[in-house]
């Protein structure tokens, strides 16, 4: 114990003279919460959409005025013919078309079945399914309806969303960019831990001490879980002040979990670090490891469910998507423990790994 | 060219001898798109549905029964007291609950609307606003021929009938691995000789330092096409995303995009004093807001205005629009010159900002 103390004040001794390093792992990340919380949203407005009306009588100028003040859409033209529409989609000027056939409005009178065409940008098909849905709405709102023949009255539902009443984008996208910020920032805080003495030379003097590896490499990891967890401590505030996330539940667990997140974290980088032989080469693993795996695989923007069996599998390696859910399920949800004791178990199961994978490993260098 | 041909091979040299950085640079790349891209799909599927039903009628059980038979449900669970849904909500079994209250079949058989409840967890916003809306897609359909609007909607979806987010994102994630690659080698070809002390060695040969930058550049740029050529088959022989346009234009565009990665990345090798600051301004200053800020999964018509002109500044934003043009809409060089323009610009800028900030640290 005494030992990892003294290992700890080494590390931050070399830390002091690199204050920069110290100021970046700290401020950084919350600065880029700020930045991403504001600029993120999957609330999608904004359309394009182009007008191609060759109807012209009142019901169709009705339906294309429910559109463009629907409040999703910007009106980025109207046309006469739809040729035009080619160039505008390949362009990327429009992004749908709303396409009224001519006889539309007198089939309307008449109270005939008529339909109208909308044509939308598949490439990003998120958006437009989206899309979809919205026009949808607005077409069934401003048309009129008949009755179905056949017996049986229609089904309704009465929605209602908790924890998040307005399905604001930022409540959910706000705790998943803190969980990707404070991962990169404990993995690239050790990455180079280790590495850095070896490629400098000074392993041999540290070899020479009396230290047992799991001293060593605690007493490197202790100054930047200081540094990681005051960061996270910024973060979440940054996010709850901001963002209108709320913290529903215990600030105590939240710690917690948030600590064990960030020792899982830092493990990895320490890992990364003793199995490394060049600078070089830990950051592009360290780097490949924690950035694209955290953001594609912990739900943070893709769902999991909707991912194939076998990658639902490899998720469970990926910390993040254990934090996640609890973060959410405490700060959003006001969840006790003892809804989401999995994830943390699932945290301490891969901190341990990863910590004893890199003892070993150190050992065995040694 | 004699002399930027040493330097050429003395960098293929030294990428050779690190035995673990060859099999980083060539297989992670085709087996971080085999996994990314699968993980990389919006389509929302198989959420966990509780069903509590207290009406016990065939009508509900026919209702129950549709919403597992579409693929956007699994029913996780069945209560029989509403105060239980709570707590599958809380800790996660249930992302939606259905309750069909009592008199549901009566209701429906006296020709007035049968009212179920919907509870949906709103903490995971996206799949929540989804999961409601499919969830009134199979409402509707039980409900049958009850209401029918008389104005029907078609939709035409162009350059993805199917909407099948995949042959939106692979594309993406294709670019988005080439970027990562070739900007964190560049970024540490200057200042680790700096730290290792070698670029003095270098600063005392004949070499130019124009010469020099070039010479850390064009090993790197074939690196990072033969990473290119490598993923691509994955992309169209694994995922299937089809390629509309020609192989040829993309890899012409692909050249300008490399100019700004690997000019990043030589301007961060410049600016840091050691690999530790320049892991942090790469993966934080430099390579964040490209994945963020490029459209990837984020819509940047979503972004508030002063962060649309941000995007202009961001390579990835202009490569992944070539990409997902030539593959999903086989639009040519005469649809995307703009957008190459860009590229080059912005590399060229960026390499003229990394040979200055070279030229003030030697003096």
């Amino acid at each position: 114990m005494r030992r990892t103390l003294a290992v700890a004040v080494k590390e931050l001794l070399q830390l002091r003279r690199d204050w920069r390093v110290v100021l970046t792992l700290v401020v950084l990340p919350m600065a880029l919460v700020l930045i991403y919380g504001y600029a993120l949203s999957f609330d999608v407005e904004h359309v394009r959409l182009v007008i191609v009306d060759r109807d012209g009588s009142r019901a169709a100028r009705e339906v294309a005025q429910a559109f463009a003040s629907s409040g999703h859409f910007d009106l980025a033209g109207t046309s006469r013919d739809v040729r035009e529409l080619d160039r505008l989609f390949d362009s990327g000027r429009a992004q749908a078309a709303l396409v009224v056939p001519a006889g539309y409005g007198a089939a309307l009178a008449a109270r005939r079945p008529t339909a109208l065409q909308l044509v939308l940008d598949g490439a990003d098909s998120q958006t437009a399914t989206t899309v979809l849905a919205y026009a949808r709405h607005i077409v069934a709102s401003v048309t009129p309806a008949v009755r179905g023949e056949n017996g049986g009255g229609p089904v309704v539902a009465a929605p209602l969303v908790w924890f998040n009443p307005d399905l604001a984008s930022a409540r959910f996208l706000v705790p998943g960019l803190v969980a990707f910020i404070l991962m990169i920032t404990a993995v690239i805080a050790t990455a180079l831990a280790v590495v850095r003495e070896k490629e400098r030379g000074t392993m041999e003097s540290l070899r020479a001490t009396p230290l047992g590896a799991l001293e060593l490499l605690a007493g490197k990891a202790l100054p930047y879980l200081l540094i990681a967890s005051a960061a996270a401590a910024g973060s979440l505030a940054l996010a709850w002040a901001l963002f209108d996330v709320p913290v529903r539940g215990s600030l105590g667990w939240l710690a917690l979990v948030t600590v064990l997140y960030l020792v899982g974290g830092l493990g990895w980088g320490v890992l990364v670090s003793t199995l490394a032989d060049s600078q070089q080469v830990a950051f592009q693993v360290s780097l490949l490891s924690s950035m694209l795996p955290t953001m594609l695989l912990s739900g943070f923007i893709f769902p999991i469910s909707s991912m194939p069996a076998a990658l639902q599998w490899i998720s469970h390696i990926v910390p993040a998507r254990y934090y996640l859910v609890a973060l959410r399920a405490i700060v959003l949800k006001g969840a006790g423990p003892e809804m989401w004791w999995q994830q943390v178990v699932g945290l301490s199961v891969y901190a341990a790994v990863v910590g004893a994978l890199a003892t070993a490993r150190t050992v065995r260098s040694l | 060219m004699h002399a930027l041909l040493v330097i050429l091979v003395k960098e293929l040299r030294q990428l050779r001898r690190d035995p673990k950085l060859v099999p980083i640079l060539f297989v992670a790349p085709v087996f971080q798109l085999v996994i990314l891209g699968y993980a990389a799909t919006t389509d929302v599927r198989r959420v966990e549905l509780a069903v509590c039903d207290l009406d016990r009628s065939a009508a509900s059980r026919s209702l129950v029964q549709r919403f597992a038979g579409s693929t956007y449900f699994r029913v996780a669970a069945h209560v029989d007291d509403q105060t239980r849904l709570d707590r599958l909500l809380q800790d996660g079994t249930a992302r939606v609950a259905l309750t069909i209250p009592a008199g549901f079949a009566a209701e429906r058989l006296a020709g007035r609307a049968g009212t179920v409840q919907l509870l949906a967890d709103g903490s995971d916003a996206m799949t929540g606003t989804a999961a409601l809306g499919y969830a009134n897609g199979v409402l509707h359909a039980e409900g049958g021929a009850g209401a029918r609007p008389l104005v029907e909607l078609r939709p035409l979806v162009l350059y993805n009938p199917d909407l099948v987010s995949r042959n939106f994102m692979v594309p993406a994630v294709v670019s988005l691995i080439l970027m990562v690659m070739t900007m964190m080698l560049t970024a540490m070809a200057i200042v680790r000789e700096a730290e290792i002390g070698t670029l003095e060695q270098l600063l005392v040969t004949p070499l130019t330092p124009g010469l020099l930058i070039l010479g850390k550049l064009v090993p790197y740029a074939l690196v990072g096409l033969v990473e290119a050529l490598s993923t691509l088959p994955v992309a169209l022989l694994w995922f299937r995303v089809p390629l509309r346009g020609s192989l040829l234009n993309l890899l012409v565009l692909t050249v300008p995009f490399m100019l700004c990665t690997l000019g990043l990345g030589l301007l961060i090798s410049t600016l840091s004093r050691t690999q530790q600051q320049a892991m942090m301004l790469t993966a934080f200053v430099f390579m964040m807001p490209q994945i963020y800020l490029s459209g990837f999964a984020f819509p940047i018509q979503n972004m508030p205005l002063g962060f649309q002109f941000v995007t202009y500044l961001v390579p990835l934003r202009y490569y992944i629009t070539i990409l997902r043009g030539v593959f999903l809409k086989g639009v040519g060089i005469g649809g995307l010159w703009p957008e190459g323009l860009a590229l080059t610009g912005l590399g060229l800028g960026t390499l003229l900002l990394a040979r200055l900030r070279f030229r003030r640290r030697l003096g």
